[in-house]
This record gives C-alpha cells, structure tokens and sequence, in this order.
C-alpha cells in the first residue's frame, strides 16, 4: 500500500496511507497533480497534534461511502441537517475547546467534510439553551445591536415565536 | 477589556467566518436560532437566513394558523433585507380542514407574498383553504382591487392578463385544492411565467384540456404531477407528451383513474428524457402494457433513475417485464412496487427458480417494435440494476408475507442502502415529491411475525437501513 509523507507547520514528518489521507479533498486532489514528488507535502497550518486527530478520525471512516448529499434541497423544511452524532464520533470530538476549533479550521481547511459536520454540530450543542447574552459572554462576542434594533427584531420575529 | 485565551482566539477564528458560522447555525432548531438572531449583526444574517429560509405553517390545528396569520400581519413591516431571505413558503393545511368562522380569507395573501417576498422560488399550498380563485386573479389586477373582469364559464378564457405581479416561483405545488377552477388552471402559465415544477395532485380543475395548455405555454417545465383525478385520459397525456417531449424529464400520475396502457406508450414514446416516472395507483395499467411502453421507449427505459409502480392493481408479476426492467435499468437507482408485483407475489406457484442473474437465463425478450432498434446492450453484463440503492415495497402482508423473495432480491443488489416496507394498512396514498404525511405514522407493530422476519434480515445486513411502515427496523 502507497503512503505519502506529510510536512507539518511544526516541522514534523507524518507518513501515512495514501488510502486515509485521500479522504481529504485538498490532499486528494494536491495527489492527483502529481504534485508531491518524493518531496513530503507541506500543510502550512497544520500542526502534528491536530494532524494525529485528523488522521485517528480518517482511518476509522476509510470504507464510509461518501455522502452525496441526495434530497436534502427537497425537504419541505428546507436544508436543515441532522443533529445527531454517532457514538465513536462523540467520543472521539471529545477534546478540550483549542483543538475542536484547530480541528474545525483544519477540517475546513483540508476539505473533510464529515470531520467538519462533527465539529460544527458539538459547537452547535454549546450554542443549544444559551441565551443571546450567554452567547456572547461564551464566546467572547461584542453586542452591537441599538435597543431600538434589538426590538424591531424581536418584532420581526414574534410570528415564529411560538410555535 | 479582559485578555484573551488561545481557545478564545481560535473561537473567534471559526465563528468569524461566515461559512463557518452558516454551517453551525444549521444545525439548530427554531427557537435557538431566534435566540441568536440578537446576538449581533454578524450572527444576525446567517441566523435569520436560516429561520426565513423556508416559512412552513401546518399542517393544521389553532397554532398554525395563528401562526400564519401573524406572519401574515407582520409581512409588510418586515425590513427589505429580511424580506429578501424567504425561498420557500410551505402552507400544508393550516386551518385543519376547514376555517374557523372569524376568519375570512383575504383575496390579496398571494398578491401580498408574491409582492413582499421578492425571491420566493417554491410555492407550496397544500389543502389550503383560504386560496380561492380570487387570490390567482387578484396576481394580475392592480393592487387593492380585486373585483376584475368576470371569467368567461363558458370554456373560453380571458383575455392576455394585463399586468402580472412579477415572481421568480419555479416550483408551485398546488395540491388537494377544491376552490381552484379550470380557468385557473388555465392562466397558471401567465401568472407564473417560470414554472420548472408544477404538482396539480387532487386539484379540481385539471383536465385534458387544461393539461394541454399547461404542456403548451409552461415553456420551462420539466417536472409535472397530476393526481387523484378521472378527467385527465390518455387523449391528454398524448397531448403533454408531443408538447413537451424531451423536456419533460419527471412525471408523477398519482391515482389518475381514466389513464390506460394505450397513455403509457404515449408517454414513454416521445417523452425521451424522462427520468423519474411515478404510476401510482392507475388501476388500468397492466404488465403487458408498462412492458411495451418500454419497448417504445427509444431508451428502452434505461433513461429512467426512479419508477413507482406501486398500487396499480392490475399489475402483477410478470417474467418478461421483469427481465426487461432488470436488464435495461442501467440508471434505475430508486425502485417502488407493489409485493403483488414481486416474483413470490400473490401464489408461489408461477414463481421463478430464481432471480435470473446473467443474461443466458433471461427468457427472450420481446422483440421491440421500432424497426430502427438500438444495437442490442452487450450480453456481458451480469448485473442487476447496477445503481439501485433504494427499494420500496408496497402491499406487504401483515402475516405469511414471502420474505424470502425480498431477501434474495436485497441479496443481489450490492448497493442497495435503503429498504422501505409497508403493510396493507399503511400506504400513503400521496406520492408527491414535496409532501410526505402518513396519517398512519404513529402507527406501529413491533410484535407482528412481519417485524420479526424483518429483523433477522437486518441483522444479515448491518449497513442495509430497513424500515416498516416509515420506521426503523433493528432499532429500538
């Protein structure tokens, strides 16, 4: 089985299965021009720790068949998209709040779409019950709504309020 | 101002990008994402983006009416960048068959929707009780009158509409509708002049004639359905098939009662391009004749990605349309049937030995009746439905069902992902695209033999998702 060598931001050379790391849309396609030679492929922004998880992540997801997305534009509720999250998934994304995030860019980055979905729905679970307020102290978000603004949404949005 | 963490910058890093945000924002509910709405103008967008996206009220009952009737209050004091969001509006059946007293329909809703939410392209009005005939024609008269010019009963229809409210609805689902007239159907292509999608199921009003016009001046449809009638016959279906011909690419005839074999051919014959073909419940289709509208198609039928035989009573089991079907539905990905229609079907006895699986063993198959035939498909090809991964079947009995049939089936197709069932009792007899309730989905049977025998096959296949009567099998 072909492997690829990989250049990490902190100067670390990773080897793995050329199979694995072929999930990653921008690897797959930086492979398929041919453009990595005998020199390791070099991810500017992707440090060896989070490179680890990715690759965890990869290798227990090899056989997945890719998700083509099928129907989903035709649900009546529009694209709305399916909260749950499998169990090795779950335990797998937990880890401290730093590397969700460099998991999340890095995801984003490489073009791995499930990884992305899987970190987007556990911040999605921290957003779940907050308040605006909680929200932002959470996330460290400045407010910049007027009240005069604050209230015209409120008004806005009172037809979807209770249902 | 307190210091910021690395967790902290990261944070900012992800919610910070648009795309990012938008993606996580999906993945939450109403009330939540009302709640971020007012978190700030960034979250703002791709929050209010996701609650305005599709408007969706029903089905039935006080709440959504209310609902619908607030929305209704506060449509014009809505800002223009948050009018601008709305993509779908969904009315499935707010008033719960039937309005309650108080209220009287505004003539003006539709004109009011159409007007204020510039960028609706899906339109879907499911049992809606409050649209009337004087909603469609007030889309062509100046606002705030909404007493035009009579309509001629006569079979003669106005003349060319003065001025339309301008839309961009390329989908209109129009279904269970028992206000809507033939003249109403008749002017749908000028109010509506880029309609790609037009469902018609169960709406009065649709005939052969109105079928015609509709064919005739929708010039961008390729996606029609009509249901739930007997006023549209075969003289009908050869008039949208010779008009639209190549374009129409998707049709679903749900219970249309008049429709005969004869419609079929037509059908298939000069509609080249049609890919998901649905025949639901058209008691007068017979094998004979689904197996020469496929002769006469000149794909053969291998054009074809989804085909809904389902509930046509008069079809069943047949080893000449069977080989046909499996050895030209190169594309055929979805398949629905009836279990009358399976080999082990109503008696065991014209039951073949098995699922023939190479070409040899296929009985010959009829001779296509075209001279100019294509060149015979290579005999190589051993497989069966090659990209099949849905099957559903219809019409399974509740006790003593075959599943042995099913499952040698299941067995042959590799790529099959999704198994759907569904007993007597619980068939939805709507098979529209955009509209799925089962009055019998709180329904369910786990005790039944046909549970139990399905449970062992979805214990033989792991990766196979199976489901009863809309539920999952092997899970509990």
């Amino acid at each position: 089985m072909s492997t690829v060598q990989i250049l990490t931001s902190d100067g670390q050379t990773v080897t793995v299965d050329r199979k694995v790391v072929s999930k990653a849309g921008v690897i797959d396609s930086a492979l398929a021009s041919g453009a990595e030679g005998n020199s390791p492929l070099k991810l500017d922004n992707i440090s060896a720790s989070v490179l680890e998880k990715i690759i965890e992540y990869l290798k227990h997801h090899v056989d997945d068949q890719p998700d083509d997305g099928e129907d989903s534009d035709d649900d009546i509720d529009g694209p709305r998209r399916d909260p749950i999250i499998d169990t090795w998934d779950a335990k797998f994304i937990e880890v401290d709040l730093e590397l969700l995030y460099e998991l999340i860019l890095a995801a984003n980055y490489l073009d791995i779409k499930p990884l992305l979905d899987l970190g987007c729905k556990t911040v999605a679970n921290m957003i779940k019950g907050k308040t605006p307020e909680e929200i932002r102290s959470h996330f460290n978000i400045p407010a910049d709504f007027t009240p005069e603004e604050e209230e015209q949404i409120r008004l806005e949005n009172e037809w979807a309020e209770d249902r | 101002m307190t210091s910021l963490t690395p967790s902290d910058r990261l944070a900012a890093r992800v919610l910070d990008d648009p795309h990012l945000l938008e993606r996580i924002l999906g993945y939450l509910d109403r009330p939540q994402l009302l709640r971020c709405c007012l978190v700030n103008r960034a979250w703002f967008t791709p929050a209010a983006a996701h609650v305005y996206h599709t408007l969706h009220f029903g089905p039935s009952g006080y709440s959504a009416l209310n609902a619908w009737l607030k929305f209704i209050i506060t449509l014009p004091r809505l800002r223009p960048e948050v009018r601008k969001l709305p993509r779908r509006l969904v009315l499935t059946d707010p008033s719960g068959g039937g309005l309650p007293l108080y209220y009287t329909p505004d003539p003006l809703w539709l004109r009011q929707i159409l007007v204020l939410l510039p960028n609706l392209d899906v339109l879907l009005l499911h049992r809606c009780d409050h649209l009337q005939s004087a909603n469609l024609r007030a889309l062509e008269e100046k606002a705030g009158t909404c007493t035009g010019p009579t309509l001629a009963r006569n079979g003669s229809y106005p003349p060319f509409p003065r001025a339309v409210v301008p839309n961009r609805v390329a989908t209109l689902v129009l279904t269970h509708h028992d206000n809507i007239g033939r003249a109403d159907i008749a002017r749908l292509p000028d109010l509506f002049s880029n309609l790609v999608r037009l469902d018609l199921t169960g709406t009065h009003g649709v005939t052969d004639e109105s079928l015609g016009l509709l064919a005739d001046r929708c010039t961008n449809l390729r996606d029609l359905a009509v249901g739930h009638t007997r006023r549209v016959t075969d003289t009908g279906l050869l008039t949208l098939a010779k008009m639209r011909r190549s374009q129409l690419q998707v049709l679903r005839l749900v219970a249309v009662h008049a429709i005969t074999d004869a419609g079929l051919v037509h059908l298939t014959r000069f509609c080249t391009q049609l890919r998901v073909l649905v025949l639901r419940g058209c008691p007068k289709l017979t094998s004979s004749g689904l197996l020469r509208a496929l002769q006469f198609s000149p794909s053969r039928g291998g054009h074809l990605r989804h085909l809904d035989v389902t509930h046509c009573l008069s079809l069943r089991w047949d080893s000449a349309l069977w080989s046909w079907l499996a050895h030209y539905g190169v594309n055929l990905s979805s398949l629905a049937l009836s279990y009358t229609f399976l080999p082990s079907g109503w008696s065991g006895s014209d039951r073949p030995e098995a699922l023939a699986c190479s070409r040899a063993k296929y009985p010959p198959a009829p001779a296509p009746v075209t001279a100019a035939a294509r060149p015979a498909p290579p005999s190589l090809s051993p497989v069966h439905w090659p990209a099949l991964t849905r099957l559903r079947i219809d019409l399974v009995p509740e006790k003593n069902a075959n599943l042995e049939a099913i499952t040698v089936l299941a067995g042959q197709l590799h790529r099959l992902h999704r198994l759907a069932l569904c007993d007597i009792n619980n068939s939805e007899d709507d098979g529209s695209n955009f509209y799925h309730y089962s009055h019998n989905a709180h329904r369910i049977d786990r005790t039944g033999q046909l549970y139990a025998d399905l449970w062992t096959l979805a214990d033989s296949r792991p990766k196979l998702e199976i489901t009863l009567n809309g539920h999952r099998v092997g899970q509990l």
